[in-house]
């Protein structure tokens, strides 16, 4: 245990009063909601179990129930205490593996699944998991009185069957039109809810997220269940002793505790002091550190899901913000604006495409995203949205544009930019080429790409001001098409729906992008049912897109997650930091901790 | 006193009708509101405008105004708009704990800061002296989450000696007996109550300076040396008692610096309690929650000032309340 620093002897009463506080905290609270056992009991004839793992975590978990749940934290324990109907293993794409669902038939035309559950999964309390709790997920996943984020998976499945139930053990989804089979697959993955909990007198289901089971103590029917939950302090998960599934599911660690750690800088320390055994999230500098400094721990590389880009706005912000107003006026909130006029600079195809030239991507991902120590390199130039971990799907081939200033200069004289008033900017009717950039505050790599943009442009005569916004002020503005240009950010998605940024409706096409074609492509591609079928049409679109530029399209980032070595079979891979878990071990020479 | 602690309480009305409306203003101003999160691009266009109806969102701000305030009225917080759980078991569960860490800063910066400050006045223009009025001076100017990385960074990397985060050692507590529970918690609280109370102590301790210094000047405290007494009589029966009244009055101004310092310093030291709760109910745009941690953080607000008057009327008997 700690010993007292000399230091601070010569003031006893101070220590008294301190040790006061503590005895009364320690007598009074924070008993946990479900003690576990001291020694977790292995169920019979599964592993041994040994040794805690603790996670560093950003924030607090909020939503127990996958239906309502919503951050990173939330899923991980999700996936640890449900046994969903599907899992998904990642190996270039998506590909799901019977759980809860012992198997699943497509019909001949793709456009019903018929489900069969496993007899012998069972909740924590005892009561078995049935097709009846499957409906019910469904039911409540459409009632607008939860207001589910999985409202989106339900969008194509017939109303009255999602799904029917055909006996206790057997479901059917029915579906509008068939598309993709894996992201169908991933429609019908939703975790279940216990019927038996929920459907009963008095239950308000515009208040499930209070309801005891989704915000303090959940019912488990997977491998892990919660044996405390200290909010914004620590969640504790131990093996579920009731668990009745395939034994290969049965845990290897003892237990798994979520500690809360708001600040980056001491989840850093935690993990360097060894209080904690795995941060995620780990940025470049301090890899390079804990790879010198502590060799025992590893760090593993996630694959590429997030990307920084530059958004050019296509059309004028000032014409869709009256456009916008006047459909506000007539009480058409919904509609939206149309006929717009292009942008002054980047409603240019060939302006856009110029300027592609002048960004010095591979020195963005020098100095942002490679270790100065070791030189390894944790970016790679992005041609498109869809990541480059979707093998096959993504599009090797895409030819970037060479960083070349010169050939940006000449590409915009012939377009009529040049600097006709020698003030060192390019001008055009008058008009200089000056624009604001915006971008969110806070995020230290993003502000440091804007200044090395900022600095390209101005050696070619454009000039570019930077604007900081707070990040909800930052949100606002891109959904206002209020911006020229926009230094931006997404986390790819592992099932491919790229109409989510560049359909002409969606809400997310922030540079309110139009290509015909692209439009046929994509109604193309999400129509196919198998992911093979698709992938020519997907590599299609990339080279569309990063033909046309309404992004300049920069880096994908590789997430590095920091773990101790002492760890084994660690399935960290593009899903998640904490996939798996039931099959992380300890060996037995390792173990940290005896409790 | 009772009749002037009252009328205190009831003078509390306006002030926490006018701290919940600016709140309840400020927040409307601010861009957004809780239906953000529903908005991206994984997520139904409709979701957001379904959440929006559901908790009320799409009303008028006069109307959600009143609402918020008959809620208040009736004694109740409502219900955390994203946790749809009652505000008042939210506060419940956080509060104790920030009061803790409160207490335990506000007890060391005091202990350790008239100590302090008394020594430097018994030593004035001493070689101690000077050497005191450095480092307080130092640590009144330090910014408190700075403070709290370097303190992190000695005791808790450095050093090994104490832990960084937490109320309780995440693995080990369940197991500890009852002495080892009390040891850990005692461990916990170390560098966010003691330490950040060592920064708290460095503005008292000047004070208390000034204070003693124009005290042990006095007629009184010349003719109770004359009389004989002892030096422990003298300054810590006749000196101190008047010394520490300007103390305890800046005692009371400073209880809400001690509250809303702890939003910064639970942050730092992943403490559970309210300022943590506020922070993200904050970022999440949940008024129910923000409103009610306001309130609460009025009330002992208005609370701490109000001792601070008895305990002034206390030690000072010239002083009655009425």
């Amino acid at each position: 245990m700690f010993r007292l620093n000399p230091l601070i002897r010569p003031i006893p009463c101070l220590l008294a009063a301190v040790a006061s506080a503590a005895l009364l905290a320690a007598c009074s609270g924070d008993v946990p909601t479900k003690p576990g056992n001291p020694v977790a009991a292995a169920q019979p004839g599964g592993p041994l179990q040994r040794d805690t793992l603790v996670i560093a975590t950003l924030q607090d978990a909020k939503d127990m129930l996958y239906l309502v749940s919503q951050s990173t934290i939330d899923g991980a324990i999700n996936e640890m205490t449900d046994f969903a109907p599907m899992d998904a293993d990642f190996n270039c794409k998506i590909a799901y593996q019977p759980q809860l669902a012992a198997s699943w038939q497509f019909s001949d035309d793709g456009k019903s699944i018929t489900v069969h559950l496993r007899d012998d999964i069972t909740w924590e309390d005892g009561q078995p998991v049935t097709a009846d709790d499957y409906k019910y997920t469904y039911d409540l996943a459409a009632d607008p009185a939860v207001a589910s984020p999985r409202l989106t998976m339900l969008a194509h499945m017939v109303p009255n069957a999602r799904p029917k139930v055909i006996d206790p053990h057997t479901v059917e989804f029915d579906f509008q039109d068939a598309y993709d089979r894996t992201t169908m697959l991933s429609h019908i993955g939703l975790p279940l809810v216990p019927k038996h909990i929920l459907d009963v007198p008095g239950f308000d289901k515009a208040s499930l997220r209070g309801h005891v089971i989704n915000s303090s103590a959940p019912l488990s029917n997977g491998p892990w269940h919660v044996v405390s939950w200290d909010k914004n302090a620590k969640i504790v998960l131990e093996p579920n002793p009731k668990f009745t599934g395939p034994k290969s599911f049965i845990p290897k660690l003892k237990r798994v505790i979520f500690k809360v750690i708001p600040e980056y800088e001491t989840r850093l320390l935690e993990l360097e002091n060894g209080s904690v055994d795995l941060m995620d999230q780990v940025q470049v500098a301090d890899a390079d550190k804990l790879a010198a400094e502590h060799p025992e721990i590893q760090l593993k590389r996630r694959g590429w899901r997030t990307m920084d880009n530059v958004l050019w706005n296509n059309i004028d912000p000032d014409d869709y913000k009256a456009k916008r107003a006047a459909l506000t006026a007539a009480g058409k909130t919904g509609e939206k604006p149309s006929d717009l006029k292009p942008n002054r600079i980047f409603g240019d195809r060939a302006v856009r495409r110029a300027l592609a030239s002048a960004i010095d991507v591979d020195k963005l991902i020098k100095d942002l995203l490679t270790s100065q120590a070791t030189g390894e390199v944790y970016g790679r130039p992005a041609i498109g949205t869809i990541t480059p971990s979707l093998c096959g799907a993504h599009n090797d081939n895409v030819k970037r544009f060479a960083f070349d200033p010169a050939s940006t200069i000449s590409q915009l004289k012939d377009l009529g930019w040049t600097d006709t008033n020698g003030d060192g900017w390019l001008d055009k009717d008058g008009q200089p080429m000056r624009f604001t950039m915006i971008t969110n505050s806070g995020n230290a790599r993003r502000q440091k790409a804007a200044v090395i943009i900022q600095a390209n442009l101005k050696a070619i005569g454009v000039d570019m001001q930077i604007e900081q916004l707070e990040t909800n002020t930052f949100f606002d503005r891109l959904r206002a098409r209020d911006f020229d240009a926009a230094l931006s950010g997404w986390s790819a998605g592992l099932l491919i729906d790229p109409g989510q940024f560049w359909a002409p409706n969606s809400e997310f096409n922030f540079t309110s992008y139009h290509n015909d074609h692209v439009d046929d492509l994509i109604a193309q591609g999400m129509s196919q049912p198998d992911y093979d079928q698709a992938k020519p049409i997907w590599q299609d679109l990339q080279q569309t897109i990063y033909d046309d530029q309404p992004y300049a399209f920069l880096y994908w980032m590789d997430e590095i997650v920091a773990v101790n070595n002492r760890f084994q079979n660690t399935a960290i891979d593009i899903s998640s930091s904490y996939r798996k878990l039931y099959q992380w071990s300890v060996p037995v020479d390792k173990v940290k901790y005896q409790q | 006193m009772i009749p002037y602690i009252l009328r205190k309480l009831l003078l509390a009305l306006p002030l926490l009708w006018g701290v919940l409306t600016l709140t309840f203003f400020l927040i409307e101003l601010a861009p957004g509101d809780a239906s953000d999160a529903f908005i991206n691009p994984d997520m139904a266009p409709e979701t957001a405008a379904l959440v929006r109806e559901k908790w009320g969102l799409d009303r008028p701000v006069g109307e959600r105004y009143l609402l918020e305030l008959s809620t208040m009225a009736r004694g109740d917080f409502g219900r955390s708009l994203t946790q749809e759980r009652p505000v008042m078991a939210l506060i419940a569960e956080t509060l104790p704990n920030t009061l803790q860490l409160s207490a335990v800063t506000l007890l060391t910066a005091q202990l350790v800061g008239l100590s302090v400050g008394i020594l430097k006045a018994l030593r004035q223009h001493s070689r101690l002296d000077a050497a005191l009025s450095v480092a307080s001076l130092a640590l009144y100017s330090l910014p408190a989450f700075w403070l709290a990385l370097m303190l992190q960074l000695i005791f808790s990397l450095h050093w090994n000696l104490l832990p960084a985060t937490g109320m309780t050692d995440p693995v080990t507590y369940d197991y500890l007996g009852a002495f080892g529970q009390i040891e850990d918690r005692f461990a916990h609280l170390l560098l966010p109550g003691v330490g950040m109370g060592m920064a708290g102590a460095a503005a008292d301790a000047r004070l208390m300076r000034s204070s003693m210094l124009e005290v042990i000047r006095q007629d009184y405290i010349r003719t109770a040396w004359a009389k004989g007494l002892s030096g422990w009589r003298v300054i810590g029966k006749h000196a101190l008692r008047n010394a520490l009244l300007p103390v305890i009055t800046v005692l009371g101004l400073n209880l809400p610096v001690l509250f809303s310092g702890s939003v910064l310093v639970e942050y730092a030291f992943g403490w559970p309690g309210m300022g943590r709760l506020i922070v993200t109910a904050i970022e999440q745009q949940d008024t129910p929650v923000i409103l009610g941690c306001f309130f609460v953080y009025t009330l002992l607000v208005v609370l701490g000032n109000l001792l601070a008057d008895v305990g002034y009327a206390l030690v000072d008997p010239r002083i009655r309340l009425a």
